[in-house]
């Protein structure tokens, strides 16, 4: 349980500027120390395999999860040292434990919706992801644009959540039940029949995962509801862009995989219903890609311009997620989640190197304009040519890790039959369009010239060491991709969802009995 | 909830959805869901943790309004327009 670490370090955090005032190193230190502790715990239980619940039932603690939450707390890590590195000097000191206490509260929401199985535990895991997130957004308080971005991140985050908290009542209504793989299996008995004497309908049960859905898709920024991502993205300092950029999105990755796996579980081969909720997570996901990319096109804030490829990102893995509803357990499953944990792996180093970059630019030369990129490659040929990198392995350039992570999604969506490769059509064409926006940045470092005799960048040494091993894991994952594959396939494994009704008597709504306390009943 | 301008207001509403959420589970949960047949609190837990986190949320939109006043010198979602495209 690395959660508890990540708690303990939040209570560290927070009680260190009693013992010292306005000190940066010591909450850091704290903060760095809990990761640590946590990132052992994760690889720890990574070794000790099976899987089991915990927390009444509620959370699944599975190598999948485990994965997931190995990625979450490694990149809560890597940030803080792209904080130290970057922006740290535009954190006042006092502020610095508040910053690092929300980090580890986000960090910690981050893991606990990889390994949610019941709707009490999603909804307590995303809104503790959520509420840290949006602070953080606008943690610069004198700055109008981030002040913009965090209200616009709270109001529509809190109006998804409610939306979704709604959904959930009704799925709740309809089966009696808060666990999902009994709710996956009281679905799969509403579409054949009406029950009569509690009155539920296989209607409303339908509406209720569909708000469900819709909640799980704000947090993915997927399409009818990404208008936060670019503005919270643009208004928030770099280091919790990057964050949310990956951490955030991952999260709600592993929340839908394991949604779909588990409502795919209980269902009988080619379900109707099952395969309607394929179809239209197809369609998100495609929606998805191609408005991120179409609206990509014509940005000139890096930060925009990496929030609407955040976006398209999204929307590749989410047309991944699909193939585990359209072919439940079976192996086209399995190679999906495994193309989806390569995806995440390889998105976390791109990203984080593309944004490393643009923050050591606007650090020194005070822009986020791609257009003020201009010379770049004559005044900081190395940061120049590794933000190259990043951007044609964000493309898919082959040799870096981001074009294998295309190659295993369409690979598993080949398996897939006609609707598959309907995906993978729109991956291609959408690979192309992303080409387009994806060179402009590095179009202006080489082939404009400095007209206005701009700065030099000297990035810090340790920015370097941190760019050039996040280059490394580019070349790593691209060149010997097949290592880094089966490594992520071996965690590919969602526990198989025991009916909890059948297999433990005791549970009652989803939560076991010994929670239940004496009601005093009137009716 | 979508149509208020005032961020106040919106703050209210989704307040509102938010607790028809606990009442739709203290409802389900007493007239379906209840009683000796074997089902329990589930919903009704569900509407503790509701109350809990709307508040959470509260505290959290509350003060995130009150720095975008302190920029924007208005609470008027239609303010927030410095970003666009």
């Amino acid at each position: 349980m690395p959660e508890i670490w990540l708690v303990l370090g939040m209570c560290a955090v927070i009680l260190v500027p009693f013992l010292k005032r306005t000190s940066v190193a010591l909450p850091t230190g704290a903060a760095l120390a809990a990761l640590f502790f946590a990132l052992a715990a994760t690889t720890y239980t990574l070794v000790g395999d099976s899987g089991g619940t915990a927390v009444l039932g509620t959370l699944t603690i599975d190598p999948f999860s485990q994965f997931v939450k190995l990625i979450v707390i490694l990149f809560a890590i890597l940030v803080i040292a792209q904080w130290i590195i970057t922006t740290r000097g535009q954190t006042a000191a006092g502020d610095t434990p508040d910053f690092l206490c929300l980090l580890l509260g986000a960090a910690l929401g981050m893991s606990l919706m990889s390994s949610a199985s019941n709707l009490l535990m999603i909804f307590v895991a995303m809104e503790s992801a959520s509420y840290p997130s949006y602070a953080l957004a606008g943690f610069r308080k004198r700055h109008r644009i981030g002040t913009e971005g965090s209200l616009k991140y709270v109001v529509f985050g809190s109006a998804a959540s409610a939306i979704m908290v709604y959904g959930m009542s009704l799925v709740y209504g309809m089966t009696g039940t808060l666990n999902l793989s009994d709710i996956a299996s009281q679905i799969a008995g509403l579409s054949h029949t009406s029950s009569a004497v509690t009155g539920t309908t296989p209607a409303l049960a339908a509406i209720g995962l569909l708000l469900i859905f819709a909640g799980v898709a704000f947090k993915l920024s997927a399409v009818p509801m990404h208008f936060w991502c670019p503005d919270v993205f643009q208004g928030a300092p770099f280091e919790v862009t990057t964050f949310l950029s990956v951490a955030s999105k991952g999260a709600a990755v592993a929340l839908l995989v394991r949604l779909l796996f588990t409502l795919g579980a209980a269902s009988p081969v080619n379900s109707g219903l099952f395969t309607g909720v394929g179809v239209g997570v197809a369609i998100l996901g495609a929606a998805t890609a191609t408005w991120g990319n179409l609206v990509a096109l014509h940005q000139t804030n890096i930060k925009r311009l990496l929030a609407y490829s955040s976006i398209s990102h999204a929307g590749y893995m989410i047309m991944a997620c699909s193939l585990i509803a359209l072919a439940p357990n079976t192996a086209t499953a399995h190679t999906a989640i495994t193309a989806v944990l390569f995806y995440l792996v390889v998105y976390m180093f791109m990203n984080l190197g593309a944004f490393t970059v643009g923050a050591a630019i606007a650090a020194q030369q005070n822009t986020e304009d791609i257009r003020e990129y201009a010379g770049m490659s004559k005044r900081s040929p190395i940061l120049a040519a590794l933000m190259t990198v990043f951007l044609l392995s964000l493309f898919g350039m082959p040799g870096l890790g981001g074009f294998m992570g295309k190659v295993f999604l369409m690979q598993a969506m080949s398996d897939a039959g006609p609707a598959g490769f309907v995906l993978i059509a729109v991956l291609l064409i959408n690979t192309l369009l992303s080409l387009a926006y994806y060179v402009k940045p590095a179009y202006y470092m080489y082939f404009t010239a400095d007209k206005e005799s701009r700065p030099t960048i000297f990035p810090s040494p340790a920015a370097l060491l941190m760019l050039f091993v996040c280059a490394a894991a580019l070349f790593w994952t691209g060149l010997l991709a097949n290592k880094a594959n089966s490594f992520a396939g071996a965690h590919a494994v969602l526990m198989q969802p025991a009916n909890a009704a059948a297999a433990a008597p005791t549970l009652i709504n989803g939560l076991p009995t010994v929670a239940v306390p004496i009601v005093d009943r009137h009716d | 909830m979508l149509t208020k301008r005032n961020a106040i207001g919106i703050l209210i509403g989704v307040e509102l959805v938010l607790n028809a959420a606990a009442v739709n589970f203290v409802a389900f949960n007493h007239y379906v869901w209840g009683g000796a047949d074997g089902h329990g609190i589930g919903g009704l837990v569900f509407a503790m943790f509701i109350i809990v986190l709307a508040a959470a949320e509260a505290a959290i939109a509350l003060a995130i309004i009150l720095n975008f006043y302190n920029n924007f010198s208005s609470v008027d979602v239609e303010r927030a327009d410095q970003m666009k495209g």
